[in-house]
C-alpha cells in the first residue's frame, strides 16, 4: 500500500499525501498553488469557469479531456496530467493560437469565463483537427458566458481550427513522449493508495479486485466515479464523506464491447466514451448523451454513476430500460444480474446490497427493423436537467401490428419507470393514429407526475402523451427523424 | 485647445477612435494573468464566511456561536451582538443621515438570506465548517413574500415617477380602438460569472479593498463613511471585474462585515460570497407588474396611453424598477398618464440590472403596441412608423439625434420583414410554427464629469491614468484609442491604468455613461499634453524644431514633424530626449470652470448628484434600438427557439465597433434569457429564493443563441458627448423580451404577458 498520489501538474511532477477526500482540484490549484488563472464561478459544474484538462492513459494513448476542477477531487487524479491555462502560452509569452483567436475575435469581454473557454477550446483543438460547427457547440456547451453573446467564441473556435501551425510550440504536443513515459512509470507501481488526513481517508484501489475487497470491508464508503453527482454533495450540500473510494481510474470498468445481440457498457464508461461508441450503434441514444451536462460533465460522469445514483430524472435509465437492459452488480464474492428497471425500488432507494457495486450494464441491440427513440425535454436546451425524458422501443410484426413495445420515462414518477399501461394499450394493435390516440390516456394510469420548477404535473402528463404521438409520426413515415427536436432547424 | 476632427467609424482595425481594435487586455485575460479581487496575493490572510438568515421576517433572538468558536482555526464569530462601530454611509446621491449607527449584521430580519453572522477562520474550509455550527434562534413574524402576497397591498404611489400630459383617461374612453392588458416580469438576477467578494487589509487607519467595482471612487467614499475615516484613507483596487451588469457599483453589507472583521482582528480578511449567497447578498431586478391601456383610431393613430405599474422593493429601502420609464418616450401620443407604485416585501433591496426601468417598461409597452396592431389588423412595423415621435413629448424638447426610424427601416430590410404574413399561426417550417416580432428599446444619455491623467514618457510611450473601471465593456481599449488619436501615436504605444480609487476621479460605470464621460476627460487631457508637447518642441532651446519657423507641428504615427514641410521629423522619444524631458504630465477633468474645487470633485466622483439626465439641456438625448426576432415553436412541447435576430442601434458614434457590437450582443442574449429562461423562484412560505444557483437559475448557453446581426445606424451626437457617442451598454437588452413575446404570439396565437415564456405557458 502506498500513502500518496502522484500526478503531473503542467510541467511539474507532484506527489501528495496530505489531502482530505473531498478537497477539490480547484481549491488545490487556486488556494494552495496560487494558479489563479482557473476561475470559480459556481462550484457545481455548471459554468465551466474552472475548466482544466486532465490527460490520462487510455487504450488509444494519452487522452486529454476537459473537466470541471470545482467538482473534481484531488484523490481522483493519480496518474494523470493536469493542465491549466497557465501552461498554454509559449515560454516567450507568445499566445497559443487558441488564445490568440479569442483575442482576435473579441471572445473575451469581462474575461472571467475566458480561461475556461480557452481550456475547452484547447481540449477540442487537441482532439479534433477539423471540428464541425456541431463539434464546436458540443465542446462549448459546458461554458457559460454572460457578456459576449458566444458568437465571437464560436468564431474563435472556427478560426483556430483553420490555423494549425507546427505543433512544436504546443506544450502538450511537444512534451508528449516524456509525459507518456512519466505517466507509465506512475502506473507501473500498481499499489492501492490510501491517503489519510485528519482521520478522513481517500482510497485509490489498484484494481477492480482490490476495489471489491475494500468495499467488502468498508461497505459504508462512498464510491466516487466521475463525481458529477458526488461533487455537488460536497460543494453544494457541504457533506463530509469518509472514506471515499475513487474508481474513475479503473480501466477494467471502462470497456464497451458488443456482439450481435448485446452492447455491454462498463460502469466506469464516461458519457464521452459512450457517445463515441453509441452514436453509431444507437444514434438516438448518442444524441441524448450529447445533451447531458456540458462536455466537461460528459468527460467525467459515468453511465454507471448515473444509474447507481438512482435519480428519477437521470437521463440514462429510461432509454436503457426501454431497450431491456440488464444490470450486473458485483461484490468481492460474486455477481448478480437484474433487469435495470428492477434496480430502482423507490425514491432514493435502489436494489444495491452492502458491498455491492455496479459493474456493467448489458443493452440488447434494437432488433432489425425496430424503432427506437429517446427524447429529452428541458427548459434550457443544453446543460439542463430533464423535465421529462421518454424512450420508446417498438417492433412491428409482419402485419404492421405492435409486436413488442417498451416505453420508459424519467421525470414522471419517483423512479425511472415503464409505462406498462400504455404498452398494454398498444400491444397487438395496429400501429395507427387511432391506436396511438386511444393509448395516450393510459399514461394517466402509469404516472402521476409532480409539479416542480422544471415543469408542472399537467405539463409533464401532456408532454408525455405528445411524445408518444411524436414517436408515432416519426415511425409512420414522417420524412426525417426529428433530431434533438427542439433544435431541428439548421 | 486643438480641435480634432472626428472620424467616421468604419471597419478599419487600427487603433484610432472608430477602429475595430482588439481589446488591450485580451492577452492577460486569455492567459489567466488578469487578477481579480479574490486572487490578490495578500499575506497573512484569514477567511470570512457569512451565515444567512433562514426566515424572511422577524428577530434574531439568540445566536449560539459556542461550537463554532471552538472549532479548529476559528478566530472569531461576529453576530448581531457585536457592535462593529460603523456609521450609515450616504446614498448614491450623497445624502446621509448624521451619525446613525450601521449594523450590517442586524437583529431584525427583513428577508430570507440576510447576513446575520460571519465566521472568520484561518482557512476557508475551517470557516465554512464552523459556519455550519452557528445556531440561530428566531422570533418569526409573517413575511410578505412577493407582489402576489395577499398582504402585499397595492403599494405606495411614487409621485416623482408620475408623468402625464393631455387627458389620457378621457381620450382612452373616447378612442375607437382600445386595448388593455397586464404585463409582469419576475425577479431577475445579474449572475455575473465572477461571484462577489472582497479582500480587505488595514494598515493603521488606512484601508485597502480589493473588490470588483463599477465605481472605485463611489465605493471608497462608502467605506470611509462606514468607518468614519477620511476618504483618502481608503483605496479600492479593481483592475478587472468579472461582469457587473449593475451589481458591483456599491459596497454591500458583507463588504462592511469583512472590513470590520479585518479591523477587529488586525488581519487581512477575504470574504467570498458563495454563488447561492449571491442571490440575496444584493438585489437583482425587482419583480414588476403593469397595466397598459392604449386608445387609438381605427387606422392606428395613438390617442392615449394610460399606464399603471408597480414594482416590489424591500422593507428596508426604496428601489423603484420604473415600469413607466420607456412609456412616454417611444411614440407620439397626445395624451398620456403613467404612474408607478412601490410594494415593500421581504426581499433584499432590489438593485440596478442592465437597463433598469427601461427594460420592464419596454416589455409592457412594446407588447401592448403589437397587441394593438392585431386589434386593428395593421402590420406592427407600420404601426410603429405611423406613430413615430418627431420630438420628445414628455419634455417638449427636440431630440438631439434619433435614428429610430432608420433602425426600424434598416432592421426590417435586413431581416426581410416585408415577407411576413400578419396572421398569427400563418408561418410554418415543417412541424414548427414560425413567428416574427419587433421590439424597440431606448436608454437615456446620462452625462457626468470625469478626470484623467496623461503621461508622455521619455521613451515616447503614453500612459492614460484614471480611476474609471473596465468590467469588460472595453474602457482600457477605447481610452488607448482616444489617446492614440489625439497624440498621433499607435494605440499599442499607449498603456492604460484603471480601476483604482487613488487615481484621478471618474463617474460610475453604469447607465452607459462612463464611456462618454471618460473619453471626454482623456480627450481633454491628451489634447493638453499634445499642445504642451508641441509648445515645447517649438520653443525649447534644444528642440530641432525651434528654428524651423513653424507655428505648429503635427504628430502622426508616433512622429512629430513640420506640417507639409521639409524639416526635421522625430519620434516622440527622440524629441523627449532632445528637450531633456523624461515625462510630460497633464491632468484634466470635464467639470465646468467655475465649479472645479475639491467639493465639486468629491460630489462628482463619489456621488451621482451631479449627473445630468437626458433633458438637462435644451435637447432630449437617448440611445435607440429596434430588434427583429424570429422564433420557432414546437407546440407539442411548448419549446421556443429564437432562430434569428437582427437588431439595429442608434448609439451615436461608435468608438470601437468590435467592442460595441459585443456589448449589444451581450445585451440581446441577456434579453433572450429574460424572455425564455430567467426567473427567481420564491418559496411562498419562507420567502426563500429556491433556484439560487446556476444549475437552476438558467441563463442562456451558446445553444440558446442564434446568429445575431447587429447594425449601427447612429450618427455622431456631439451634444451627447465630446466624441459623439450616446452609450451602448444598457440599450441592447431593452426591447428584446417583447420582440420575442411578439414573435411567439405571431407563431402561436398565444400572448404570454408574464415572463419568462416557459414550456407550460405554450402547451
Ligand atoms: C453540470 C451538470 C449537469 C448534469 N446534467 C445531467 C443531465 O443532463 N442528465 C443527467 O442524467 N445527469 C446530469 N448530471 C448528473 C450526471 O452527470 C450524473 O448522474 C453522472 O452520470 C453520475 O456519474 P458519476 O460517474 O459522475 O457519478 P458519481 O458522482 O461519482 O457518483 C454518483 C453516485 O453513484 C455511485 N456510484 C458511482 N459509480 C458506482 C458504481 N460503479 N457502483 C456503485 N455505485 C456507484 C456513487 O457512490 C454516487 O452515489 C449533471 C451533472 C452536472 C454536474
Ligand atoms: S466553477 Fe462553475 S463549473 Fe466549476
Ligand atoms: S466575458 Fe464575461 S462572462 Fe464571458
Amino acid at each position: 500500500m502506498s500513502e500518496a498520489i502522484r500526478f503531473i501538474l503542467n510541467g511539474e511532477e507532484v506527489t501528495r499525501g496530505d489531502f482530505g477526500p473531498t478537497e477539490t482540484l480547484l481549491d488545490y490549484l487556486r488556494l494552495r498553488r496560487r494558479l489563479t488563472g482557473t476561475k470559480e464561478g459556481c462550484a457545481e459544474g455548471d459554468c465551466g469557469a474552472c475548466t482544466v484538462l486532465v490527460g490520462r492513459l487510455t487504450e488509444q494513448g494519452l487522452r486529454y479531456e476537459s473537466v470541471n476542477a470545482c467538482i473534481r477531487f484531488l484523490g481522483s487524479l493519480h496518474g494523470t496530467h493536469v493542465v491549466t491555462v497557465e501552461h498554454l502560452a509559449g515560454r516567450d509569452g507568445a499566445l497559443h493560437p487558441v488564445q490568440q483567436a479569442l483575442v482576435d475575435t473579441h471572445g473575451s469581454q469581462c474575461g472571467f469565463c475566458t480561461p475556461g473557454f480557452v481550456m475547452s477550446l484547447y481540449g477540442l483543438w487537441l482532439s479534433n483537427q477539423a471540428p464541425t460547427r456541431a463539434d464546436i457547440e458540443s465542446a462549448l456547451q459546458g461554458n457559460l458566458c454572460r457578456c459576449t453573446g458566444y458568437e465571437p467564441i464560436v468564431k474563435a473556435a472556427e478560426q483556430v481550427s483553420q490555423n494549425r501551425p507546427s505543433s512544436l510550440f504546443d506544450p502538450l504536443e511537444r512534451d508528449h513522449i516524456q509525459i507518456m513515459a512519466k505517466l507509465w512509470s506512475i502506473h507501473s507501481e500498481a499499489d492501492t493508495i490510501v491517503v489519510e488526513k485528519d482521520g478522513a481517508r481517500s482510497i485509490v484501489p489498484a484494481s477492480v479486485a482490490a476495489f471489491s475487497d475494500i468495499l467488502a470491508e468498508e461497505p459504508d464508503a462512498t464510491i466516487v466515479a466521475g463525481a458529477t453527482d458526488v461533487g455537488l454533495w460536497v460543494t453544494k450540500q457541504m457533506r463530509l464523506l469518509n472514506p471515499v473510494i475513487f474508481i474513475n481510474h479503473l480501466t477494467e470498468l471502462q470497456s464497451v464491447t458488443s456482439d450481435e445481440t448485446t452492447i455491454t457498457i462498463g460502469a466506469g464508461v464516461s458519457y464521452a466514451q459512450a457517445f463515441d461508441l453509441l452514436t453509431d450503434e444507437i444514434s438516438s441514444l448518442g444524441r441524448l448523451i450529447d445533451r447531458i451536462g456540458g462536455q466537461q460533465v460528459r468527460n467525467m460522469g459515468t453511465i454507471g454513476g448515473n444509474i447507481a445514483n438512482g435519480s428519477p430524472i437521470g437521463d440514462i435509465p429510461p432509454p436503457l430500460i426501454a431497450l431491456g437492459a440488464e444490470l450486473t452488480l458485483r461484490t468481492h464474492a460474486g455477481r448478480r444480474t437484474i433487469a435495470l428497471e428492477d434496480y430502482f425500488l423507490a425514491y432514493g432507494k435502489q436494489d444495491r446490497l452492502q458491498g455491492e457495486f455496479v459493474e456493467k450494464v448489458c443493452v440488447p441491440r434494437p432488433a432489425e427493423g425496430s424503432h427506437f427513440a429517446v427524447y429529452k425535454i428541458s427548459k434550457r436546451r443544453d446543460e439542463d436537467i430533464s423535465a421529462l425524458c421518454g424512450a420508446f422501443n417498438l417492433t412491428l410484426d409482419a402485419e404492421g401490428k405492435v409486436g413488442k413495445i417498451r416505453i420508459a420515462f424519467g421525470g414522471m414518477a419517483a423512479t425511472p419507470k415503464r409505462a406498462k399501461h400504455v404498452e398494454e394499450a398498444l400491444l397487438g394493435k395496429e400501429w395507427s393514429w387511432e391506436t396511438v390516440s386511444a393509448a395516450r390516456n393510459a399514461f394517466d394510469e402509469d404516472y402521476t407526475p409532480l409539479t416542480d420548477w422544471r415543469a408542472t404535473a399537467e405539463y409533464r402528463s401532456l408532454a408525455a402523451k405528445n411524445l408518444l404521438t411524436r414517436f408515432f409520426l416519426e415511425t409512420a413515415g414522417a420524412p426525417t427523424e426529428l433530431r434533438r427536436f427542439e433544435l431541428e432547424e439548421a | 485647445m486643438t480641435i480634432m476632427e472626428t472620424r467616421k467609424h468604419g471597419d478599419a482595425a487600427d487603433g484610432m477612435v472608430g477602429g475595430r481594435f482588439s481589446r488591450l487586455d485580451g492577452k492577460l485575460k486569455t492567459t489567466g494573468g488578469a487578477t481579480y479581487a479574490l486572487e490578490q496575493p495578500v499575506k497573512n490572510l484569514v477567511h470570512a464566511v457569512l451565515v444567512q438568515s433562514t426566515i424572511a421576517a422577524g428577530r434574531v433572538v439568540a445566536v449560539d456561536a459556542g461550537k463554532a468558536k471552538a472549532a479548529p482555526g476559528v478566530l472569531s464569530v461576529f453576530t448581531p451582538e457585536d457592535d462593529l462601530g460603523l456609521l450609515v454611509a450616504s446614498d448614491w446621491f450623497g445624502n446621509r443621515p448624521d451619525n446613525q449607527p450601521f449594523h450590517p449584521l442586524p437583529r431584525e430580519v427583513s428577508f430570507n438570506g440576510q447576513a446575520i453572522a460571519a465566521v472568520v477562520a484561518e482557512t476557508l474550509e475551517q470557516a465554512t465548517e464552523a459556519a455550519k455550527l452557528v445556531k440561530v434562534s428566531y422570533e418569526e413574524t409573517q413575511p410578505v413574500t412577493g407582489l402576489d402576497d395577499p398582504n402585499a397591498g397595492e403599494g405606495r404611489l411614487v409621485d416623482m415617477l408620475s408623468v402625464g400630459w393631455g387627458d389620457a383617461e378621457a381620450a382612452y374612453a373616447a378612442a375607437d380602438i382600445r386595448i388593455e392588458a397586464e404585463y409582469r416580469t419576475p425577479r431577475e438576477y445579474h449572475v455575473p460569472i465572477e461571484p462577489h467578494g472582497l479582500t480587505v487589509k488595514w494598515e493603521g487607519d488606512f484601508l485597502t479593498v480589493w473588490e470588483p467595482s463599477q465605481w472605485t471612487h463611489g465605493m471608497a467614499r462608502t467605506y470611509a463613511e462606514w468607518f468614519n475615516i477620511p476618504a483618502d484613507n481608503v483605496r479600492i483596487v479593481s483592475p478587472f471585474i468579472g461582469g457587473g451588469f449593475g451589481s458591483k457599483a456599491m459596497g454591500y453589507t458583507y463588504s462592511a462585515v469583512a472590513a470590520a472583521a479585518a479591523r477587529k482582528l488586525g488581519r487581512p480578511v477575504k470574504l467570498a460570497v458563495t454563488r447561492p449567497q449571491t442571490f440575496t447578498a444584493y438585489g437583482g431586478r425587482a419583480a414588476t407588474r403593469q397595466t397598459i391601456r392604449i386608445g387609438a383610431t381605427k387606422d392606428g393613430v395613438l390617442q392615449a396611453i394610460v399606464h399603471r405599474g408597480a414594482s416590489e422593493t424591500s422593507v428596508l429601502a426604496d428601489f423603484p424598477e420604473q415600469t413607466g420609464a420607456a412609456t412616454p418616450l417611444l411614440y407620439a401620443v397626445p395624451n398620456l398618464s403613467t404612474q408607478h407604485r412601490l410594494v415593500p416585501v421581504n426581499t433584499v433591496t432590489p438593485g440596478a440590472l442592465r437597463a433598469p426601468g427601461k427594460n420592464p417598461s419596454a416589455f409592457g409597452l412594446e407588447s401592448a403596441i403589437e397587441e394593438l396592431s392585431y386589434a386593428i389588423g395593421m402590420d406592427p412595423l407600420e404601426l410603429r412608423l405611423r406613430n413615430y415621435a418627431d420630438h420628445d413629448y414628455q419634455s417638449g424638447k427636440p431630440w438631439s439625434t434619433r435614428q429610430l426610424r432608420e433602425a426600424l427601416t434598416v432592421g426590417a430590410e435586413v431581416f426581410g420583414w416585408s415577407k411576413r404574413s400578419h396572421e398569427p399561426r400563418s408561418m410554418r417550417d415543417g412541424r414548427q410554427l414560425v413567428g416574427w416580432g419587433i421590439g424597440c428599446g431606448t436608454f437615456p444619455v446620462l452625462k457626468a464629469a470625469s478626470e484623467a491623467l496623461i503621461r508622455i514618457l521619455g521613451d515616447g510611450s503614453v500612459e492614460v491614468v484614471s480611476g474609471a473601471i473596465d468590467m469588460g465593456q472595453g474602457t482600457y481599449t477605447i481610452l488607448a484609442q482616444t489617446a492614440a488619436e489625439v497624440l498621433g501615436v499607435p494605440a499599442e504605444q499607449v498603456d492604460v491604468k484603471l480601476g483604482d480609487s487613488s487615481l484621478p476621479g471618474a463617474t460610475v460605470a453604469g447607465g452607459s455613461m462612463l464611456a462618454g464621460a471618460i473619453t471626454g476627460a482623456v480627450h481633454k487631457a491628451a489634447t493638453a499634453a499634445r499642445d504642451e508637447l508641441i509648445g515645447l518642441a517649438l520653443n525649447d532651446s534644444n528642440s530641432p524644431f525651434r528654428d524651423t519657423g513653424a507655428n505648429t507641428l503635427v504628430i502622426a504615427d508616433g512622429r512629430i514633424s513640420v506640417p507639409r514641410g521639409e524639416g526635421p521629423s522625430l519620434t516622440l522619444a527622440e524629441l523627449m530626449s532632445a528637450i531633456g524631458r523624461d515625462r510630460i504630465e497633464t491632468q484634466r477633468n470635464t467639470l465646468p470652470e467655475g465649479a472645479n474645487g475639491p467639493e465639486d470633485h468629491k460630489r462628482s466622483w463619489t456621488t451621482m448628484a451631479n449627473i445630468e439626465g437626458p433633458t438637462a439641456g435644451d435637447l432630449s438625448m437617448h440611445s435607440w434600438c429596434a430588434h427583429f426576432v424570429e422564433v420557432k415553436v414546437d407546440e407539442d412541447f411548448g419549446t421556443v427557439r429564437v432562430s434569428r435576430v437582427v437588431s439595429a442601434f442608434d448609439c451615436g458614434r461608435i468608438y470601437n465597433p468590435k467592442l460595441a457590437e459585443s456589448q449589444w450582443r451581450g445585451g440581446i442574449i441577456m434579453g433572450i434569457g429574460q424572455a425564455l429562461l430567467e426567473e427567481g423562484l420564491i418559496d411562498e412560505r419562507f420567502g426563500r429564493v429556491i433556484n439560487n444557483n446556476m444549475g437552476d437559475y438558467l441563463v442562456p448557453t451558446n445553444a440558446d443563441i442564434p446568429h445575431i446581426q447587429v447594425i449601427s445606424v447612429g450618427i455622431p451626437d456631439h451634444d451627447a458627448s465630446v466624441l459623439g457617442g450616446k452609450g451602448v451598454g444598457e440599450v441592447g437588452i431593452v426591447g428584446v423580451a417583447p420582440a420575442i413575446a411578439n414573435a411567439v404570439f405571431h407563431a402561436t396565437g398565444k400572448r404570454v404577458r408574464d415572463l419568462p415564456i416557459t414550456l407550460e405557458k405554450l402547451i
